[in-house]
Parts: C-alpha cells; sequence; structure tokens
C-alpha cells in the first residue's frame, strides 16, 4: 500500500443475524476501551428482524479514531458468508480465527494467519450454555491479544448488568475456558494490544445516545415520536431517561402525530423535541412548515439512511439535505444542523436547541444511519462556554395592552404568550397573520412577515461551534464535507498535509444558513474545492453552488457505507495531478 | 405560569372574540360558539385558561371567534396538538373544535388514537356532513349517494361510501364522554358542553350543525331530532354503541365511564421514575447540568 493509515487495530465479527455478531462486537469494543483505546465502531445488519448478513467492527487506536479505516487486523467469522464477504478487507499479515463446524472452506490468502476454533463445539463441552458463544469468542480473541481476563470479566460484567446472576457466572466461565483453550494452541502472530490504562472515566456512547443526553441537558420537556430505523433508540433512551425530570414522552400514532403534539407542546411553553429518519421527515414537512410560520421553536432530528422511499433503511446515506433545507410548501425559515461526530452529536443538539429557541423556529438536527449507531468512548463532556437558553417570553409589561404575538421587532423574534398569562391571549394562525395573529391577506404584510421570519435567522451560523477547520488555512485544494463524512475526510487530509500538502478542510455543522465569515468567503478563494458527501446528486455542492457560482469537484458515494478516507485521498491526489473535473460517484 | 386562579363573574360575552364570525347567515356553527361561550361562563373558567385548537374548515376558524387562547392548526392535526398542549400545561382546559371532514377523513388516524389515549380534553365535532369552506364536496360522514360537486354522478348504486360513524367509533376507541347534540337546541346543547367540559377525560361532542349554503339538512334535522330515551344507560357500552348505530338525529350522553388520564399516568410515570435519577443516562445530564450551575 502506497500510504499508511494511522496506527490503529480494526477488529471484526461477521456471520448470521440473531447468533450474536452484534454484541460480540459490542464488548470486544468496551473490552479494547476499558483497557484505554480510542474506539470507533462500525455496524452493518439487515432490514430483516432474524437472519441475514451482520457485521460489526471496532477500530482501536492511541490517537483519535476518524473513521472506520481500510482494513481489517483481525477478522472473527461465524460462517461461511462471514469469510466469503470479509476475507478480502484483512491487511496482508492479518488474522483469521472461524470456527470449522460453521465453514466449509477458506479460500488461498498469502500472508494469512489462520485460528480455527470450534466455537460451538467448545462452547458446548466447556461451559454447557450455547448462548455463551458471543462471550466465548470475544475472549479467544482477547486471549490471542493478550486482554487480561480479568479485565475482560469486568467488561462482560458490566455488559449484561443486572442479567441473571446465573448468566453473569456462565460468562465468566466461558472467559475461562477460552483463555485456557488459547494457552493451549501455538501462537502464530506477534501482534499485542497492550493495556494503556484502566479507563472508568470514559462512556461508550453512539450518536444517538449523544443526542438524548445532549437534550437532557438543554433541558428538553417534551418529546414525541415515532419508531423508525435508525432513529428509534433516541425514543427509547427518553423514554426511559425523561420521566425522571418530571417530563413528558409519548409514542405518537404516526409522525404527523408526534410533530403535531411537539407543536402544541412548544405553544404551550415548552421545549419539544421529536426524531426521526427520511420517511418520518417527509410526513412531518406540513407541521414542520406550520411550526415556522408559528414561530414555534422545535428540534427535529433527522438520522439518514438510505432513500429513496423505504431504499436502504439500515444504511447511512446522506440525501435527505435538500428536504432538510427547502422541505415544505411556500418558503419556511428553518434552521439545519449536522453533527460531524459522536460528541459533536452532544453539543450540537444543545446548539439546536439554543438555536430553536433564540429564534423561535423549528431546526433540523441531522445525522445518519452510521453516525447514529457507531460508538466512540467519550470523557463526559462539560458544558465548559456553551450556554442554554431560553426562549423570549412575554412578560407583564409585553401583555400590558394591545399584545401582539408576531410583532415586528428589531431581532424579528417577538415575546411569546403562553395559555395562562393574562392579556397574552392570541391565535396562534396558520394563515398568513399580521402582528396581532389575525389572519391577513394584503400583499404589505405578506411581504413583511416572510421578511420577518426569514430574516431573523440571517445570522444564526455566528454560533461559537458552527464551523470546523483543518490543515492548512488558505489550501490549493479545499475539501469541503458534512456530517458524518468528516471522518474519513480528516483521516485523508491529514494524511496529505504530513506529506507537506496544502490541504485543508472545512466542516459547517450548520447548513442552512450556510456561515458567512470563514465559509462562503473560503470557499470563494480556495483555488480547488472539492465537496465530500453520501448522495448522488451532490446536494451541498447545490447548496453551495448557489450561494458561490464556480467550478466544483464531487466525490459522492451512494453504497450504503460510508466514505472511505482511501476514496477521498485517492480524489484528492487526482485533483493535485491537475485531472479535469468530473463527477465521481465511487 | 398561571396568573388566573379566581375570576369575577363571567357572562358569555367575556368569551367573545375579538373577530366577527365569517360564518354564513344561518349557519349551525353560530349555536355552537353561543352554547360554547354560555358553558364557559357557567363553568366560570377564565378565558385565559382556555385554549380552543382547531383543524382546517369553516368550523375551524372557531378560535378566532373566542375570547381565549387559540390555535389554528393544519387540516386534520388539530387533535395531537391539542394532545401536546394539555399534556404540557394539564392544568388548562383544552378544547378542540372543528368539523366532520377535518375529523373523521384527514384526521382520521388521530380521531382513534387520542380517544383511547384518553386525555382531558374536550372535542366538539360539528357535522355538517359536506365539505363547506371548499365549497361543497362530499365528506366522510355524507350519506350513501349523495350527489355532491365531487360526486356529481352518485346515488345509490354508484356509490359505495358508506358514511363514518364518528359516535359509535368514539365509544370503540375508548373515548370516556360521547354524546350527541344539535344546533338548533340551544339549552341542551349548553349543558352537553358543560359536561364534556367538565369530564374527567376524553370527552367527544358530536353536534349537528347544518350547512345551510352546501347541504341544508335543517328539515330533516328538525323533524328527527329526538332525546336519548330516559333510561338509556350511559354506563352500557353495548347499549350506547346499540343507540349511536340507530338514528341519525338522537341527542344526548351516549356513553361515560372514568378511567386513568393520559396527563394521570403521565404523572404517576413521573412518580414512579423519580427513584431512578441517580441512575443511567438521567443521573450524566444532572451532573453536567450541575457543573454548568443549571437546575
Amino acid at each position: 500500500m502506497r500510504c499508511k493509515p494511522i496506527p490503529s487495530f480494526t477488529f471484526r465479527v461477521a456471520g448470521e443475524s440473531g447468533e450474536g455478531v452484534i454484541s460480540a462486537g459490542e464488548i470486544a469494543t468496551l473490552a479494547i476501551s476499558d483497557i484505554g483505546f480510542n474506539v470507533f465502531t462500525f455496524e452493518s445488519y439487515p432490514a430483516e428482524i432474524k437472519g441475514g448478513h451482520c457485521w460489526y467492527q471496532v477500530r482501536a487506536s492511541n490517537e483519535e479514531v476518524l473513521s472506520a479505516g481500510s482494513a481489517v487486523d483481525v477478522l472473527c467469522a461465524f460462517n461461511q458468508e462471514g469469510i466469503d464477504k470479509h476475507l478480502g478487507t484483512v491487511r496482508p499479515g492479518g488474522v483469521l480465527i472461524y470456527d470449522p463446524g460453521q465453514v466449509k472452506e477458506v479460500p488461498e490468502k498469502p500472508d494469512l494467519t489462520v485460528y480455527e476454533i470450534d466455537f460451538d463445539r467448545l462452547v458446548k463441552e466447556k461451559v454447557g450454555s450455547p448462548k455463551s458463544k458471543n462471550v466465548f469468542a470475544v475472549a479467544c480473541f482477547a486471549a490471542l491479544y493478550d486482554l487480561p481476563a480479568d479485565s475482560l470479566k469486568k467488561t462482560v460484567r458490566k455488559k449484561f448488568k443486572g442479567k441473571n446472576p446465573k448468566i453473569l457466572d456462565k460468562n465468566d466461565e466461558a472467559v475461562d475456558a477460552a483463555y485456557a483453550y488459547i494457552a493451549s494452541i501455538p501462537r502464530q502472530h506477534e501482534d499485542t494490544l497492550q493495556v494503556q490504562g484502566e479507563d472508568d472515566d470514559r462512556v461508550l456512547i453512539n450518536g444517538n445516545d449523544a443526542i438524548a443526553l445532549g437534550a437532557l441537558v438543554s433541558g428538553v420537556e417534551f418529546f414525541a415520536g415515532y419508531p423508525i430505523t435508525p432513529a428509534s433508540s433516541i425514543l427509547e433512551a427518553l423514554a426511559q431517561e425523561m420521566p425522571k425530570f418530571g417530563n413528558t414522552i409519548i409514542q405518537a400514532e404516526d409522525e404527523i402525530a408526534a410533530i403535531s403534539m411537539c407543536v402544541g407542546a412548544s405553544y404551550a411553553g415548552k421545549k419539544a423535541m421529536t426524531a426521526t429518519s427520511g420517511p418520518g421527515l417527509s410526513l412531518m414537512q406540513e407541521m414542520f412548515g406550520h411550526a415556522s410560520t408559528l414561530e414555534l421553536p422545535l428540534v427535529v432530528v433527522d438520522a439518514m439512511r438510505g432513500g429513496p422511499s423505504t431504499g436502504l433503511p439500515t444504511k447511512p446515506e446522506q440525501s435527505d439535505l435538500n428536504q432538510m433545507v427547502y422541505g415544505s410548501h411556500g418558503e419556511a425559515s428553518r434552521i439545519v444542523i449536522a453533527p460531524a461526530g459522536v460528541r459533536d452529536c452532544f453539543f450540537q443538539t444543545i446548539w439546536a436547541f439554543n438555536l430553536a429557541e433564540r429564534y423561535q423556529v423549528p431546526v433540523v438536527l441531522a445525522t445518519d444511519h452510521a453516525l447514529a449507531n457507531r460508538r466512540e468512548n467519550l470523557v463526559l463532556p462539560s458544558l465548559g462556554e456553551t450556554p442554554v437558553e431560553s426562549r423570549l417570553f412575554a412578560s407583564e409589561e409585553d401583555r400590558a395592552e394591545d399584545y401582539k404575538r408576531y410583532k415586528f421587532t428589531d431581532t424579528g423574534v417577538s415575546p411569546q404568550a403562553i395559555p395562562g398569562m393574562k392579556g397574552g391571549m392570541h391565535v396562534a394562525e396558520g394563515l398568513e397573520h399580521n402582528e396581532k395573529g389575525d389572519p391577513t391577506y394584503t400583499g404589505e404584510n405578506h411581504t413583511a412577515m416572510m421578511a420577518k421570519r426569514m430574516g431573523k435567522i440571517a445570522d444564526a451560523w455566528k454560533y461559537p461551534m458552527a464551523l470546523e477547520a483543518f490543515g492548512d488555512e488558505n489550501p490549493d485544494v479545499l475539501v469541503v464535507t458534512w456530517g458524518s463524512s468528516k471522518g474519513p475526510v480528516k483521516e485523508a487530509v491529514q494524511h496529505m498535509v504530513s506529506e507537506g500538502k496544502s490541504v485543508g478542510y472545512l466542516v459547517p455543522k450548520i447548513l442552512n444558513p450556510l456561515p458567512r465569515e470563514g465559509f462562503l468567503d473560503k470557499i470563494a478563494a480556495a483555488k480547488e474545492v472539492v465537496v465530500v458527501e453520501m448522495n448522488y446528486t451532490g446536494q451541498l455542492e447545490g447548496l453551495l453552488r448557489k450561494e458561490h457560482a464556480r467550478d466544483y469537484h464531487r466525490l459522492n458515494k451512494v453504497h450504503g457505507t460510508p466514505v472511505s478516507w482511501l476514496e477521498v485521498l485517492e480524489k484528492l491526489e487526482e485533483i493535485e495531478a491537475g485531472v479535469p473535473k468530473k463527477e465521481v460517484h465511487a | 405560569m398561571s396568573e388566573a386562579t379566581t375570576t369575577p363573574a363571567l357572562k358569555p360575552k367575556d368569551y367573545k372574540g375579538r373577530l366577527p364570525p365569517v360564518w354564513c347567515p344561518g349557519c349551525g356553527d353560530f349555536g355552537v360558539l353561543a352554547a360554547m361561550q354560555r358553558a364557559l361562563a357557567e363553568l366560570a373558567i377564565a378565558p385565559e385558561d382556555t385554549v380552543f385548537i382547531s383543524g382546517i374548515g369553516c368550523s375551524s376558524r372557531f378560535p378566532h371567534f373566542m375570547n381565549a387562547y387559540g390555535f389554528h392548526s393544519c387540516h386534520g392535526r388539530a387533535l395531537p396538538v391539542a394532545v401536546g398542549a394539555k399534556l404540557a400545561q394539564p392544568e388548562r382546559t383544552v378544547i378542540t373544535v372543528g368539523g366532520d371532514g377535518d375529523g373523521m377523513a384527514i384526521g382520521g388516524g388521530h380521531f382513534l388514537h387520542a380517544a383511547r389515549r384518553n386525555p382531558d380534553i374536550t372535542y366538539v365535532m360539528m357535522d355538517n356532513e359536506i365539505y363547506g369552506l371548499t365549497k361543497g364536496q362530499a365528506s366522510p360522514t355524507s350519506e350513501l349517494g349523495l350527489k355532491t360537486k365531487s360526486t356529481p354522478f352518485s346515488n345509490e348504486e354508484t356509490s359505495s361510501d358508506t358514511p363514518l360513524n364518528p359516535l359509535a367509533l368514539a365509544i370503540m376507541a375508548g373515548a370516556t364522554f360521547v354524546a350527541r347534540g344539535y344546533s338548533g337546541k340551544m339549552k341542551e346543547l349548553v349543558e352537553l358542553t358543560k359536561q364534556a367540559i367538565e369530564h374527567e377525560g376524553y370527552a367527544f361532542l358530536q353536534v349537528i350543525s347544518p350547512c345551510v349554503t352546501f347541504h341544508d339538512i335543517y328539515e330533516r334535522a328538525r323533524a328527527q331530532q329526538k332525546e336519548l330515551v330516559p333510561e338509556h344507560d350511559p354506563s352500557d357500552k353495548v347499549a350506547a354503541i346499540t343507540a349511536a348505530m340507530g338514528e341519525p338525529f338522537i341527542t344526548g350522553v351516549f356513553y361515560q365511564e372514568q378511567r386513568t388520564t393520559l396527563e394521570g399516568a403521565q404523572a404517576n410515570l413521573v412518580k414512579s421514575a423519580e427513584a431512578g435519577l441517580d441512575r443511567g443516562m438521567a443521573a450524566t445530564a444532572a451532573a453536567i447540568r450541575a457543573e454548568a450551575g443549571l437546575q
């Protein structure tokens, strides 16, 4: 290979959905995290509930792990398909662990170290509990890479906390049996995973968890949702946690009801949120525009998946940007925010609430399947300089006489009265309305109200975490990307910079309105600009083109998997070499 | 955030909105509006503690004609908006108003789910068996074979759209108070409106409210309307459904029961969950908030 990835270690487990593949991956992740590594996970599972191929991988490093990487160090295959589909990704010198009872044939592969471990038979014989296969398999891997057995037992107990004590004991037995077995066979590889230190301060969370946590820290008071992959775990987490704060969560009959309930709660003064995916966001469009016209704060999470239609429900894609920015009839003002990592999900959620409250406007918080599910181990965040804001309610003075819910003000934001407040009575009106909220159809009024609603968010991009920049400040090649595609872009840019190339990237966390200073001005000034995103038509590139007409290079991928850092690198090298601009669909 | 607890004697005119009704002269909705203003005055619920939430349609303009908080939402979405507002402020009197198209066609899904959740809200459906605001198309409660602008060739052979029965549906779906009134019978309508508002739980009040312009059923309503027989037992669900499926212009309380409300269930849930504030993600969130000096 002509380039070097960051020093890292990748473990992948693959097999049939329903036989503990995902949970084996989770245990391995937790175990590696618990001995002090940074981790970055990726999982792939079918849209069916039982059966079908699934896999889970964790990439670990002492440095920040930016992407799923490009090669696997250790593959653990539970069945033939696990080998057929993944052996090609194992790096030269890598390791394959497989269950010969489930595998007929291992293709020839040079420079491959192979461990045949009969998981099913050994678990039955030595532990007497076929359900412990996932623990046993992970323990075999852990033993091969010198993780201390005690540390692994602690990890497994943590993972299955609250389960029947008999199961916990069986898991301990499975760990002991695996270590004893590995000690009895000859070691064929050199690599090891050295303990970096005990690390109990960090929590292993995924993007959806980070959003739920951010919402709780923001003081979310009302949540209504409808189950949909990959957003459901936000609903589930908040169903567990919000009642503890005395707040309300409800599972609605559909997405339309979910957003309607949120709009009703926001009208009554509550910080409200819903979470969905593309199909749900489509259903919410009418009510989203309604909230915008009513100037009601609201946060709508769109954890994107492959579309259109039912599409690829369990695969990542960044193809909802247009509907997030433009969806709904008429022209409805809104803010769109896209976190670029798990930690960022936490902070951008707080900003989503802050901006919703500050500007009295609905905010879409965009993630995707990869970010929603991927786990990173984080030191618990501290708010630091990040504020938690609340909306402007109508004071007694505002309501003393002739209260106007949609009053024209310098900021475009009008103090909101809520039911119970004397003198604040008004109708939240979806018809075009005057300052008082009365239906008004004059052209002058409509022009003024449109300007009010659009104008108030014009500076929304001026918040401290709106933009992330890296690399050369005025680079020859500027990479622009958004959301979860940041990781692989950063890895590629880091590599180019380390080779002395003039490359940099900009990741706007707010996609509507787009940042002007430090972003659109840089795009105007850059020699070459390439936009990397997981969609077919170049949706961010389209938004950029509208703001600043110029030639853009594009790297678009609609493959159900994230952009890889090598694909980005290849594109950057191509641009550097002066290959004419063209649309590339990786 | 309530600032209103006691209010001096209120009169129906205290509930009159700033804007004059935009309904056709003779529209049944005038009667519903007058009955509502009288009912609220008699119940002495302060205007600022009252919220009217509607969808789209002639009758959905109702909030503007009341002196109260109002919400003129999207077509069919009044009920989920009302559920959200009620959960946000359980201490308010939340009244959903709208028509048969809004409630039974585009909002048909919400009609069932609002009923089964039993929020303590009142839903007054002004049923005129036609789409009035869009000027005369068939509605889900239009009688079979009704000729309208959207069903110009309709008759009993060329149409298969049997009308929905809002009362029976509401009872089956779990509504805990189900009644029917008639806009032309003021005294009874005031009483039914008061009972619906006072009922603790989801109260559905269908009001026969004829459209004089596109589907005038006054004659039929006047001729056929009568009250439920005195021996009707509103706690008997089967009897209530049987009565609901009977003659269309019978008025009165068809069904009433008491069961846990949505807000009550939420309050119970909160009480049982509070103990867990030291565990899980809530504990983490509370620690981050405390560190930042947030309450």
